[in-house]
């Protein structure tokens, strides 16, 4: 069945190569692509541009020298993960696939010189350049509620420093208190990722402090897999979690930081712990760099992830508007390689392979306990496109869903692997 | 005389173009396979994979051929990986088959 082997190859590339045709790859090898943003987009591009035959010279540009992701911190929330094993560090992207680190921030970008000014004074040319710029926050969008506030009612919604702010809260609350989350309107990182958070803290509550409370103050009227979670936490949380949709509640007008308190149309709640996960836009490097719409988010063209409002410029990951793609860590990777793959070869002038997407969530109930969701994507119309779906079931075997539970875990170190090296 | 030395350099130079065409189709086929191969390594990342999701890298190729199929059809039973299977087409599986095959297996 196999059509080729790469001894064949060889034999042919030699052939080429006295034939002359080998020209295009030698023109291309002082090709340069800096991305900017170490996350699991950024740091995927890097590595995929990096093993393309072509060879290409990829500078990443990371202020921070160890990502903490976000995903999978609701297993660390619950004590069933270490901190540690959410860190991922560049040393082998560097070591082994040869991708230059350069660990700062960008001051500016100019898309007509091809050049990316650093906070540390140097500058970098491209000939293309990727940015993954992640997530912010609206500070804006809640009374009370800025960064400085953050720090007493963490949003956890960013790996590291943040996430652990929010387990020493959880750790430090008595018995008995009450867990409030606010959940964002759509579009956020990781839709289903609220719903996990809760199933994983009424875990810990189960365990170590059962007469807590669970409330969710949801700015949506329904979530991802909500048949799902709402059935885990009737059957293995009975009584503790109550969640109300922005019709019955009417949304967050304040908060106050030091009181710790929530307040709502008609009521305030005072909370042993306030998870407030604030709306979300775009990293600020592309609000600052003209790669956001007026919405904050980054139009781009799905064949090659090439930003529409700054041209030479490709945009992948949470800050993209990504057709049917949710915002998440698989669908960042999905993204990445078809951007490395796209960039390659409008360096090599050849026409990009057609692209397709895949997603995957998996969302954990408990600690054998885990649910998936799913897609195959491609462009129709202009458009990234769900072709084929799937979604776990209410009422699956125990050992089906502790076979998801195994898989996602899997899965975390196959992906931090691929994207880190 | 010169009409002989023409009907020769077309001869040579259709052989040329020929290779060429292979070298380039071949090229080609093996870097879309690559790029497919890709969306694998998501999960099944030589480096990393556990028991819960096997490694591919250096796989027999028949074996993943026959896999893939079993996905798509059903009668393996997996909901991501009849989502994968039905994306790919014959040819496609057999070259990310035959890609995967050739990759080092992890140590």
């Amino acid at each position: 069945m196999t059509r080729w082997t790469r001894r064949d190859l060889g034999k042919l590339a030699g052939a080429a190569a006295f034939a002359g045709i080998a020209a295009p790859a030698i023109a291309a090898a002082s090709a340069r692509v800096v991305v900017i943003g170490g996350g699991p987009a950024g740091a995927t591009v890097a590595r995929y541009l990096a093993q393309a035959p072509s060879r290409l010279q990829v500078t990443l540009v990371e202020a921070e020298s160890r990502y903490h992701t976000c995903f999978f911190g609701n297993l660390y929330l619950s004590g069933l993960r270490s901190f540690d094993s959410l860190g991922h560090g560049y040393e082998t992207l560097q070591g082994k696939h040869g991708v230059t680190i350069v660990h700062d921030t960008v001051a500016a970008i100019d898309s007509t010189a091809k050049q990316v000014r650093l906070a540390g004074g140097g500058s970098l040319a491209y000939d293309r350049l990727v940015v993954a710029p992640g997530i912010a926050f609206r500070w804006d969008a809640i009374e009370g509620l800025d960064e400085v506030a953050s720090e007493m009612l963490p949003h956890a919604w960013r790996g590291g420093a943040q996430m652990q702010l929010l387990r020493q809260q959880l750790e430090a609350m008595a018995d008995g208190g009450l867990f409030l989350m606010s959940v964002p309107p759509d579009p956020l990182r990781c839709p289903p990722g609220p719903y996990e958070r809760v199933s994983l803290v009424a875990c810990y509550f189960k365990r170590e402090k059962p007469k807590s409370k669970i409330l969710v103050l949801d700015s949506k009227n329904s979530f991802p897999k909500q048949e799902l979670f709402q059935d885990a936490w009737n059957r293995l949380y009975p009584g503790m979690v109550e969640w109300l949709p922005l019709d019955f509640h009417g949304g967050v007008k304040s908060v106050d930081p030091g009181a710790r308190t929530v307040t709502i149309a008609n009521d305030t709640f005072k909370c042993a712990v306030a998870n407030i996960i604030p709306p979300q836009s775009a990293g600020s490097i592309a609000l600052a760099t003209g790669l956001a719409n007026d919405k904050g988010w980054c139009p781009v063209d799905p064949a090659t992830l090439e930003s529409k409002l700054v041209p030479g410029v490709h945009v992948v990951g949470d800050a993209i508007i990504p057709g049917e793609m949710p915002k998440s860590a698989f669908a960042a990777n999905s993204q990445a390689k078809v951007c490395a793959m796209a960039v390659a070869a409008l360096l090599d002038g050849r026409d990009p392979f057609e692209a397709r997407f895949f997603n995957t969530c998996w969302s954990f109930l408990g600690p054998d306990d885990a649910v998936k969701i799913g897609a195959s994507y491609r462009i129709v119309e202009g458009k990234i496109t769900a072709v084929e779906k799937f979604i776990s079931k209410v009422g699956e075997t125990a050992e089906a869903r502790e076979r998801a539970a195994r898989q996602a875990e899997a899965w975390y170190a196959a992906i931090g692997a691929d994207a880190f090296g | 005389m010169g009409g002989v030395v023409a009907v020769r350099l077309s001869h040579i130079g259709a052989a040329i173009a020929a290779l060429m065409l292979l070298a380039t189709q071949a090229e080609a086929d093996e870097a879309s396979a690559g790029y497919i191969a890709g969306t694998c390594n998501t999960c099944h990342h030589a480096g990393a994979a556990g028991t819960a999701i096997p490694a591919l890298a250096g796989r027999d190729a028949a074996e993943l051929i026959a896999a893939l199929q079993a996905y798509r059809t059903g009668a393996r039973q997996d909901s991501i990986m009849h989502a994968v299977a039905t994306s790919l087409s014959d040819a496609e599986t057999s070259d990310v088959a035959a890609y995967l095959a050739h990759q080092e297996p992890a140590p």
